[in-house]
């Protein structure tokens, strides 16, 4: 019973069932049939009032609109098209909004069942229309697909006639993530004429993207068969305003045979007035091979070149996008640079070069290695077009070659570039009559040599500059009358990645002689040299040690050296010049300086007598706060010999005196000084002697002061210990004598003041005690005194 | 007509203009011109123009020339030079000079008193300047018990203003002093003259005095003290001596507006004995005063010692205006001399024995004495140290005589006398700017019981006038009768300016104030005063002296001065005050 009853049921629900589906059948076909012969009781105002406010709500559509017109031509059963108008249109999702005073749009589209088709687009009209969409934000999880065309998609497309479309917006803004991708008025207007169509599109300032203004012009020619996708040909012709950029202009034609063969000119400019960037290519892609030629040139874009510009550029090869070989080309270009000379420059602008020309030529090979793009440049050459003037000659060149992958960080690309350059000077002497004039002329007494000086590198450059190493080397053979300059320099510029780079240099002199102005010994030395004391700004720090050296960014290895002795001719030591030896080495990041300048086998006539310079030794030593000296003068007569031996250092400077046979320092110094034995010399004398003697022993009696003593008759001496100031007469001619050294000091006088007249007559001033009552008297005197 | 004169004299005068620009320029080898005021020396004309005998450096480039015109006019204050390259010439103009006009230093102390430190104020800022600076500098730490320090001076070129930056050191006690042995002389018997102890501070005006000390004993021809910074530890001080030979004999001969005319000889042995005795024997000849003497400076002690016996034996004639004197004397006195919280202190007290012969004058004709002298020296260590040059410190001299007839003596007297000069920096400038200074001079003899005062010998009378007191009286010319007062009272008041004048002149004004009286411890009631003015220079050869004084006298009520107020100058050569 229960199965029956079910069974009855189940029976009835089949009959509803199939009773149901022939009514909606039935009603599908009678709407559909309405569709067709009648869509306007469809599709029209009222309905699409009721849907867009019962409907299309629960699909979070709104839909406005003040009016509403739909027309359904046709031209047979299946060609059936649609034309909708609106009024004050406003649709709005979540993520887009259209709001149109009027739009309009046309369909054609065929219905037979076998074969539907859109077949029409257009006109589509959209009047001062205001688009916004929302782009829903990244997936993180997604991967990217490589976009592939779709040929049946493109077909389809093909297939589509496209009529008028004409579309002003007043406002496109779109938006992602509340960031504003592009807003801004827009027009588009595309038509066709006779299988040319025409793609007209402005804006003006598009926010979110560096355009301020935009007009662009396309004209498309279809290929006659209307079947047919190819050829192509396309002009076209654009202008924009980029920010920051300036107007941008571009034309060019470009005619597409196929997909594999594309011929194109096309030329443009960035930039107005004085900075600009043209550029001019033309070329073709046919069938794996390709060639370019470009023109470019930007003017102003680097303040100091006011041109460059790439002439006769010809890049041509093949390519295959799948692999794998992707491009192998060779490529050869002429590279011209114009620079602004420096203002220090303008003074001899004849010989510095304002053009230059590179010619560079640069094969390369492009790969599929392990599904990465895999770079082959080998023979890459860049070579300088040599210089040549009146003065000097420079040619340059660089090779390199480069390998890695593309697709990683620079860092992996390796790469070995060797460069080779030169400059030479035939005649120095044609270098010192350009610059004489200018800020950088030749100083004396260099200006008065005469020969060739030659400076060349060569070397290379690894890994992108990873590893550089660079050597350099110059070489003069200079000469004058009396000076020479002949020496070699060699070393290399090395710089790493991981730490400071360095300079290696080794200077040996080979033949130097120079001379130093004629002074005469009775005037005080010029200061040659601006004093360090004196600046532009006080600056309040602690004192600084030693140790405290500024630190260079740069390593330091300079080794200097004489091969021979360097002459120095001083005018003021009578006789041979002084011959000097240097061996210093100048290393570190400190620019520590050690070594030694020497002083040797050298006669002079010092101290009145005959000397021998048996060696006068400066030692550097950066630990030490002022350099070492170790000296020995050697005065030999037939029955004696008196060494001064020099101790010390350059800051204090101490003096001792030896002989053979054996007698008192003080002995030596009153000969030496005076010319006699210390017991026959007057107080004065005696009183000389042993403050020079104090003085030297001190190191109060610098090597300058010195040298003015040994080479005068002394006259007197004075020597303050306290504040380490040495003074002395030395007399110059019968009644003429002259203070070499400071003064005492201004405020302090000795009671005792005597002048000396002759060997014992003296004028004195002295205040004496009473012996009784210890009042002190001033009395003066000319006085004779004797000590025995 | 009008417009083409006005035209003339326009370029007429643009064209003097020009020419007296022209006319003071000076132009150095045909290539360099500069402004005629800077004299370039003749060093540094070769090196700009080079010389025959330095082909080299003939024709130097213009911006080499111009490198060495601005270091040559930086040591001349000139520090913004311009040049200007013109019709194959540099035209070289110097620029503002600029003048030291701030010093300051870092780390700042108030102990410097920079701001007293006037003298390179105002003066050309020059590497020269710079090293007077730092000798100063230098002197000043050392004075504050800094032997050894370091320091470093910049310089701003446009303002002028001057940065030392220093690092003190260590602050040093003298703790050692080390010096070579003085032939036939027991090591450390010099010390004597030390102006220091052992464990004193540093001060360099102290080794000086110690140095001076020991010069001016002549037991030495030099000494120096000097701090041995790089070698040795703090405190250790060098001393190098040039001891000379023992023996000296001098003769000499000098003059001056009292004496007019000096003659002096003199035999000394300043190192006797192991212990540096002194023997002098000295004889000295001049128009008012003969002398000889001999004294002995016997170090008796068998041990280095300050103490010593004072001997001496003095024969003299005295030629005044107002007496003329005879005399001898002896003196034998133990004596001793020390320093003490900066003050140099000589001492004695001892017998003298003397005899007196009054050949003109209202003295007694003869008189003997035996007389218990004692005498004491202070003086002020900066006196001393400025001795040469006086401008701040102190000097008091105290002696005193006493005789007894009933012992020896002819006569019972008590001489005191009371000498003082003080020197006053006014407001502490360094170096000094004005100078006040006072000297005195006070007086007086005590007749004891049964002497009267016409029985005192003219040796213990007192008169004033001269340059040592009354400068606007003649020499001793006050008082007007007798051969002198029993008492004196003497003082002077004198303003100096110092170093504010080229050449060293300092003038001075001063003001003189005395009174005599006829009995002891009593001044009449007459009064002399003198203003006056004068010149020191502190000449190469010696300070020289002039002043022009008028004397006056008030409360003359008998008339007894009049004749004696007039103007008065004096000159001297060597007197320091």
């Amino acid at each position: 019973m229960f199965f029956r009853h079910l069974f009855k049921a189940a029976a009835y629900g089949i009959i509803m069932l199939v009773e149901f589906t022939t009514f909606l059948v039935i009603v599908a076909a009678i709407l559909f049939g309405i569709f067709l012969y009648r869509p306007e009781w469809i599709v029209n105002e009222g309905n699409l009032r009721i849907a867009a406010q019962y409907v299309l709500p629960r699909f979070g559509v709104e839909l406005e609109f003040k009016s509403f017109a739909a027309d359904f031509p046709r031209t047979s059963l299946y060609e059936r098209g649609i034309g909708l108008t609106f009024e004050k249109l406003r649709v709005k999702t979540d993520s887009l909004t259209f709001i149109a005073p009027t739009a309009g749009l046309a369909l054609a589209f065929n219905i037979h069942p076998e074969h539907p088709a859109l077949n029409m687009i257009g006109p589509v009209v959209v009047e001062d229309g205001i688009f916004a969409l929302k782009l829903p934000p990244d997936d993180p999880y997604k991967e990217d697909e490589p976009f592939k065309w779709d040929d049946k998609l493109l077909a389809k497309i093909r297939a589509i006639k496209w009529e008028m479309v004409s579309a002003t917006f007043r406002e496109i803004n779109i938006e992602k993530e509340n960031k504003v991708l592009m807003r801004g008025p827009m027009n588009l207007q595309v038509f066709n004429n006779d299988r040319i169509w025409t793609i007209n599109f402005a804006s003006g300032e598009l926010l979110g993207t560096p355009v301020i203004k935009s007009k662009v012009q396309v004209d498309i020619r279809l290929p006659a068969d209307q079947k047919a996708s190819f050829p192509l040909d396309i002009k076209l012709n654009g202008s924009a305003s980029i920010a920051e950029q300036g107007p941008v202009a571009l034309e060019g034609t470009m005619t597409i045979l196929s997909l594999e063969d594309l011929r194109y000119r096309l030329s443009g400019s960035i930039g107005d007035g004085k900075e600009i960037i043209r550029a001019k290519v033309n070329g073709f892609f046919d069938h794996g091979r390709f060639a370019s030629q470009i023109e470019g040139r930007a003017d102003g874009l680097v303040a100091t070149l006011p041109q460059l510009a790439v002439k006769r550029c010809r890049l041509e090869g093949r390519y295959s996008l799948g692999g794998p070989e992707i491009l192998d080309s060779n490529n050869n270009c002429e590279v011209f640079i114009e620079r602004i000379p420096l203002p220090e420059e303008l003074a001899f602008a004849d010989l510095s070069p304002k053009t230059f020309t590179l010619k560079v030529h640069v094969p390369v090979k492009l790969t599929l290695k392990d599904k990465q793009t895999y770079l082959e440049a080998n023979g890459v050459k860049a070579a300088l077009e040599p210089i040549s003037n009146d003065v000097y000659r420079l040619k340059a060149s660089v090779v390199g070659s480069f390998e890695g992958f593309l697709s990683a960080s620079t860092d992996t690309i390796k790469s070995e570039i060797k460069v080779d350059s030169q400059i030479e000077i035939p005649e120095f002497q044609n270098l010192v009559k350009r610059l004489e004039l200018t800020a950088f002329a030749i100083p004396a007494p260099l200006h008065t040599l005469q020969g060739r000086v030659a400076c060349g590198t060569q070397g290379k450059i690894v890994n992108l500059g990873e590893q550089t190493d660079i050597p350099l080397q110059c070489t003069t053979a200079l000469k004058s009358s009396v000076q020479a300059l002949a020496m070699d320099v060699s070393g290399a510029i090395q710089t790493w990645m991981d730490r400071k780079p360095k300079l290696k240099l080794d200077v040996l002199f080979k033949d130097v002689a120079f001379e130093l102005p004629q002074m005469r010994i009775e005037d005080p030395i010029p200061q040659f040299v601006p004093d360090a004391r004196l600046q532009d700004k006080l600056e309040e720090k602690p004192m600084k040690k030693v140790s405290e050296k500024e630190i260079l960014p740069i390593e330091l290895a300079i080794s200097i050296k004489t091969a021979k002795p360097a002459l120095i001719q001083t005018h003021i030591l009578k006789g041979p010049p002084v011959p000097v030896d240097i061996d210093l080495n100048i290393t570190g990041d400190k620019a520590a300086v050690a070594g030694q300048i020497e002083i040797k086998n050298y006669t002079v006539t010092f101290l009145k007598r005959k000397a021998l310079v048996d060696h006068v030794i400066i030692k550097l030593d950066p630990t030490q706060e002022s350099p070492e000296l170790d000296g020995l003068f050697v005065f030999k007569e037939t029955d004696f010999r008196i060494d001064l031996i020099l101790k010390g250092t350059a800051d204090r400077p101490f003096y001792y005196l030896e002989s053979d046979p054996p007698r008192s320092p003080t002995q030596l110094l009153s000969m030496l000084m005076y010319g006699g034995e210390a017991d026959a010399l007057d107080t004065e004398s005696q009183r000389s002697v042993e403050e020079t003697r104090a003085a030297m022993v001190d190191g109060a009696l610098g090597l300058l002061s010195m040298y003015y003593l040994a080479s005068t008759p002394i006259d007197s001496v004075g020597y303050n210990p306290y504040t380490g100031v040495f003074r002395a007469r030395v007399k110059l001619a019968k009644g003429l004598s002259l203070s070499v050294g400071s003064d005492l000091g201004g405020a302090h006088q000795s009671v005792g003041i005597q002048k000396r007249l002759s060997e014992n007559w003296s004028f004195e001033t002295t205040a004496e005690p009473d012996q009784e009552t210890n009042e002190t008297k001033g009395v003066a005197l000319f006085k004779w005194g004797r000590r025995y | 007509m009008p417009r083409v004169s006005l035209r003339f004299l326009l370029s007429l005068l643009i064209f003097q203009i020009s020419s007296f620009q022209i006319l003071h320029a000076e132009t150095l080898c045909g290539r360099f011109v500069t402004p005629e005021q800077i004299k370039w020396s003749n060093s540094e004309k070769r090196t700009l123009c080079g010389s025959e005998g330095s082909p080299s450096w003939q024709n130097i480039p213009f911006n080499q020339a111009e490198f060495f015109f601005r270091s040559f006019l930086q040591s001349r204050g000139y520090h913004s030079p311009n040049f200007e390259k013109r019709d194959d010439k540099l035209f070289v103009k110097p620029g503002k000079l600029t003048v030291v006009s701030k010093l300051r230093t870092f780390p700042e102390r108030a102990d410097l008193d920079l701001d007293k430190y006037w003298f390179p104020i105002g003066r050309a800022l020059t590497p020269e300047e710079l090293n007077a600076i730092e000798k100063w500098f230098a002197f000043k730490l050392g004075r504050l018990g800094y032997a050894c320090p370091k320091f470093s001076m910049t310089a701003n070129k446009a303002t002028g203003e001057v940065l030392i930056q220093f690092d003190t050191g260590a602050h040093w006690t003298i703790d050692e002093i080390e010096g070579a042995s003085i032939p036939q002389v027991e090591d450390g018997t010099l010390d004597r003259y030390r102006a220091f102890a052992i464990g004193d501070p540093y001060d360099p005006v102290m080794l000086e005095n110690s140095a001076n000390r020991l010069k001016d004993s002549q037991t030495v021809i030099n000494t120096q003290y000097s701090p041995e910074c790089a070698k040795k530890a703090p405190g250790y001080i060098r001393q190098t001596t040039l001891p000379g030979e023992p023996r000296l004999l001098s003769f000499g001969f000098g003059f001056d507006s009292e004496n007019i005319f000096i003659a002096k000889g003199s035999w000394r042995n300043s190192r006797l004995s192991r212990n540096a005795s002194m023997l002098e024997v000295s004889g000295s000849l001049s128009y008012r005063q003969q002398l000889l003497m001999t004294s002995y400076d016997w170090y008796y002690l068998p041990y280095p010692s300050a103490h010593y016996l004072k001997s001496l034996l003095r024969a003299e004639r005295e030629f005044e205006a107002s007496h003329e004197t005879r005399s001898i004397k002896t003196v034998l006195a133990p004596a001793y001399q020390t320093d003490w919280s900066q003050l140099k202190l000589d001492m004695y007290a001892g017998p003298s024995l003397s005899f007196e012969r009054t050949l003109r004058g209202d003295a007694p004709g003869a008189t003997r004495l035996l007389t218990l002298d004692a005498s004491l020296n202070i003086m002020d260590s900066m006196y001393e140290y400025y001795l040469a040059n006086p401008q701040t410190g102190y000097q008091v001299n105290l002696f005193g005589s006493f005789s007894n007839k009933s012992a020896v003596s002819d006569v019972s007297l008590a001489h005191y006398k009371l000498d003082f000069t003080y020197l006053w920096n006014v407001l502490n400038y360094d170096p000094t700017i004005w100078i006040l200074g006072f000297r005195g001079s006070f007086a007086t003899t005590q007749p004891g019981k049964g002497t009267n005062a016409n029985q005192v010998p003219a040796s213990f009378k007192e008169f004033l006038g001269g340059s040592e007191d009354l400068r606007g009286f003649a020499r001793k010319n006050l008082p007007s009768e007798g051969t002198g007062s029993l008492t004196k009272v003497y003082m002077g008041v004198e303003l100096r300016l110092n170093n504010k004048l080229p050449f060293n002149l300092q003038p001075l004004v001063f003001y003189d104030y005395g009174q005599l009286g006829d009995l002891a411890f009593d001044l009449n009631p007459v009064q002399f005063y003198s203003p006056g003015l004068g010149l020191r220079w502190a000449s190469p050869i010696g300070t020289v002296r002039v002043s022009a004084a008028h004397g006056y006298v008030a409360k003359d009520e008998d008339n007894q001065y009049q004749d004696r107020t007039d103007m008065q100058y004096y000159f001297s050569l060597g007197e320091q005050f």
